[in-house]
């Protein structure tokens, strides 16, 4: 499948050690929301939480331009912050008279959902919520939807998940996180008991054939669950083996490495795999989510969009006990 | 051509567990709606409720393999389903732990079920809880493909109250395109004062057993409970065997928590579903609706049904049975399809003593023939619809 | 001191606009005879279950009737009819 375009709305990456005060004051990076007016009509906007607002944000543009057969979102939290909003009013109301609107709001299908209203689109729509691979699963859906419906030629998929106060403090608790003061501008190599949170939203229209306005392809998308570390590297090397590739063939690695000590020797491993790559850290710009390889992906398509010869790039990632390759591949012009 | 058969199932529901109870009750005619014994909340007092006839501790000692490592309600429901589906399916661990073996699962609640352990974890009011891991949406299926060294796939959906019926369609395709020999397909969801406050809070919850398509309907009735098939692909299939024959996925596009009056989505579905069973409408023997008992849902699935099918054929909501049972439904009530294609028979459609009229619909229940095809709906929040068809061999 | 059906008036709409989080509509652009339901509000169903929520919880006025629901929620002057009548 191809990607066709691309976007994406993220955190503001600092460009000194200096983080800023939304940093200091939250312990996470945050996205600037961009003004929404004239992308989302303000009588829907009312209602939406950061996820919605964000997947909205991003898919409108996209999704307003072309034909869309498929909708599929990966998200592996959706509207956290509503559902516990929700959650709270339960408790502090002891079950008494609650306001629907969080509660509607909060499933994670509310996004693609809301697209499908917007754009009276009664195509196949569908949403994956397998944490740290939610958005490879998205991938994978649309690829076997393009395989078994003739009629499915192009579609949108979306990775989206916000950073509340609450799942920070519950990724925090089970030990995702960490809540750091300061850290380094450089603090993807570090060896911290947890990741920095970030949050974002990628949103792609993709096609089924190459239609010549782009020649970047999503080539492959392997998954792996559970898995030592030596079974991943094998995995890496089985990828390329199928494909027919060389380690010499790929231009581009991108891996998120993301400062948390526990996933540094697996990145090592993988990394040295591609000693002539050029090597990037997409956490780096977007910090630790669990849809973080929906940036990765967009990282890379801009990427590939400068190259004039056949490239080929290669994101790994691993979190919470998934791993993923995913290999795009630059046509020649 | 390969077909993707069915080979084997487990259940948990109001109706019990394992598909034995569940077919008993069904056969019976008796209903596992009541007032709660485990769930703690305001409406247990007062609300019926689909609940699992069971404490949490009765139903660990249910369990061949040990308890969950993280012991949500949900987690142990979905379990015990899964545990009768690869036994019934006679799945050695070997094929479990092959690469080629996949599992997709689905829950709206997950951990949410322990609503007061979130709410403290959460607001962080407390050392974190013995929930704190269950509450990611794809933590039920983590603990099974730990448990049970599925290595091979694992994806995790959640389109509502249709998510398990997606899982079933992806499962299929996944097997057709030839990606994994075989994959375990279903979902869970545990009653919990999250999902009930959130269904009342929309006043679409009947306090009272839930009448689904009755003139007097007023709202559904919340249930839990898990169901897992264990999905194979073969191209020569022996007679009898049951297999996934139709299924689609279509969107609504019209409200966040209710059906269009033109049952848009729902119409689309089912016609899809159809084109891909290769079927004509009135091939459909029998049909496991929807049919949640809301004034808004049973109005528009049956609109649906007289606008796909010339003469609408028999139909019925087991959720008089079992409740409405969000992600689980799509699973057990595709359970309660093979079912009913196995045995040839349908069960008698609960409380419905004033049926809607307006549509011309024929004999609904206790249908004894030999049934061929079943159609199983599931409609949910986001507009998400979907629709499967299930086929015996003949 | 009472309060004139006036100050309760944009009182109530202050309400309006808060539960609703209608964002580009000030309180004292409601009408108080417009219709909340299918005018230019676009107000929906869900809304009008977030105004009996905000009857409840600001005035303590309990709606269990949707029927009964639905007249008080036509216009911001029937509701201050059912606050007036309640006081």
């Amino acid at each position: 499948m191809y990607i066709q375009e691309a976007n994406h709305i993220g955190i503001h990456v600092p460009d000194s050690d200096d983080l800023g005060n939304i940093f200091l004051e939250n312990k996470c990076f945050l996205v600037q929301e961009p003004d929404y007016t004239g992308i989302i009509p303000s009588n829907i906007l009312r209602r939406m939480g950061k996820a919605v607002r964000l997947g909205m944000g991003v898919a409108l543009p996209i999704i307003q331009k072309y034909p869309v057969d498929a909708i599929i979102m990966g998200t592996a939290n959706g509207g956290l912050e509503d559902c516990i909003k929700f959650l709270n009013q339960i408790v502090e109301f002891e079950e008494g008279v609650l306001t629907p609107t969080n509660f509607v709001q909060s499933t994670p299908n509310a996004l693609a959902g809301q697209l499908a209203i917007l754009t009276q689109n009664h195509c196949y729509n569908n949403t994956h919520t397998n944490n740290a691979l939610s958005f490879e699963n998205a991938l994978i859906d649309l690829k076997l939807q393009f395989e078994d419906h003739e009629n499915i030629q192009n579609a949108i998929v979306g990775a989206v998940d916000e950073i509340s106060t609450y799942n920070f403090t519950i990724d925090c608790l089970t030990g995702i996180f960490i809540k750091k003061d300061q850290v380094a501008k450089n603090w993807v190599l570090e060896n911290y008991k947890g990741a920095i949170a970030g949050e974002g939203a990628t949103m792609f229209y993709l096609t089924k054939h190459s239609n010549n306005t782009s020649t970047i392809k999503i080539k492959a998308i392997s998954v792996g669950l559970l898995l030592d570390e030596h079974e991943i590297s094998e995995n890496v090397k089985e990828l390329l083996l199928k494909h027919q590739l060389s380690v010499n063939d790929i231009q581009f690695i991108s891996t998120g490495r993301n400062g948390d000590e526990r996933y540094q020797s697996i990145y090592d491993q993988v990394e040295a795999l591609f000693p002539n790559a050029a090597l990037n850290h997409f956490k780096s710009k977007c910090a630790e989510y669990k849809t973080a390889t929906g940036f990765a992906v967009y990282e890379a398509f801009q990427t590939l969009q400068k190259q004039t010869k056949t490239s080929h790039y290669l994101i790994f990632n691993t979190l919470n006990q998934r791993q993923s390759l995913i290999l795009i591949e630059k046509e020649s012009n | 051509m390969s077909q993707v058969y069915v080979a084997g199932f487990g259940i948990v529901s109001a109706l019990g567990i394992g598909a034995e109870s569940n077919l008993k009750h069904l056969k019976k005619g008796v209903s596992g709606i009541r007032k709660p014994k485990y769930f703690h909340s305001k409406y247990a007092e007062n609300y019926h409720f689909g609940e699992v006839p069971f404490s949490d501790e009765d139903l660990i000692r249910h369990l061949s393999f040990g308890p969950p490592e993280n012991c949500s309600r949900t987690n142990i429901l979905a379990q015990l389903a899964f545990e009768e589906a690869i036994q019934s399916a006679g799945l050695s661990t070997s094929e479990l732990s092959s690469f080629r073996t996949g599992i997709i699962s689905s829950s709206t609640v997950g951990g949410m079920c322990n609503t007061d352990d979130l709410y403290a974890d959460a607001n962080e009011f407390q050392d974190p809880s013995q929930f704190i891991h269950t509450y990611d949406n794809a933590n039920h299926a983590l603990e099974l493909a730990k448990k049970f060294k599925i290595k091979g796939f694992m994806d995790v959906i959640n389109t509502a109250c249709s998510s398990s019926a997606n899982a079933i369609m992806l499962g299929t395709q996944l097997l057709l395109s030839n990606q994994l020999d075989c994959v375990i397909v279903g979902g869970v969801d545990s009653l919990a004062k999250y999902t009930v406050n959130g269904f009342n809070s929309l006043r679409i919850l009947d306090p009272a057993w839930c009448k689904p398509f009755d003139e007097s309907r007023e709202g559904l009735n919340l249930g839990e409970g898990a169901g897992y098939l264990v999905l194979k692909k073969s191209a020569i299939l022996e007679k009898n065997t049951l297999y996934v024959n139709g299924y689609a996925n279509q969107n609504d596009a019209f409200h966040p928590s209710a059906t269009s009056e033109e049952a848009h989505g729902p119409i689309l579905a089912m016609q899809k579903a159809l084109v891909k069973a290769e079927l004509v409408p009135n091939q459909i023997d029998y049909i496991n609706a929807h049919g949640t008992g809301t004034p808004n849902n049973d109005r528009t699935e049956l609109f649906a049904f007289s606008q796909v099918f010339d003469g609408i054929p028999p139909y019925s909501s087991t959720k008089s049975y079992t409740g409405h049972t969000l992600a689980a439904a799509g699973a057990i009530e595709a359970i309660y399809s093979l079912l009913a294609l196995r045995h040839n028979e349908t069960w008698k459609a609960l409380n419905n003593p004033t049926p809607i009229e307006h549509f011309k619909a024929q004999e609904k229940d206790n249908l004894q023939k030999e049934i061929h095809h079943v159609m199983s709906n599931s409609f949910g929040f986001g507009g998400n619809c979907s629709s499967l068809i299930f086929s015996k061999v003949v | 001191m009472s309060k004139s059906r006036e100050e309760i008036a944009l009182e109530l709409k202050q309400h309006i606009v808060t539960y609703l989080n209608l964002l580009d509509i000030k309180p004292e652009e409601i009408k108080n005879d417009e219709p909340l339901f299918g005018g230019d509000l676009g107000l929906d169903s869900i809304d009008s279950v977030e105004l009996i929520v905000m009857l409840d919880r600001e005035y303590g006025i309990k709606i269990k009737n949707p029927t009964e629901g639905r007249t008080i929620l036509n216009s911001v002057d029937s509701i201050l009819d059912k606050i007036q009548s309640e006081n």
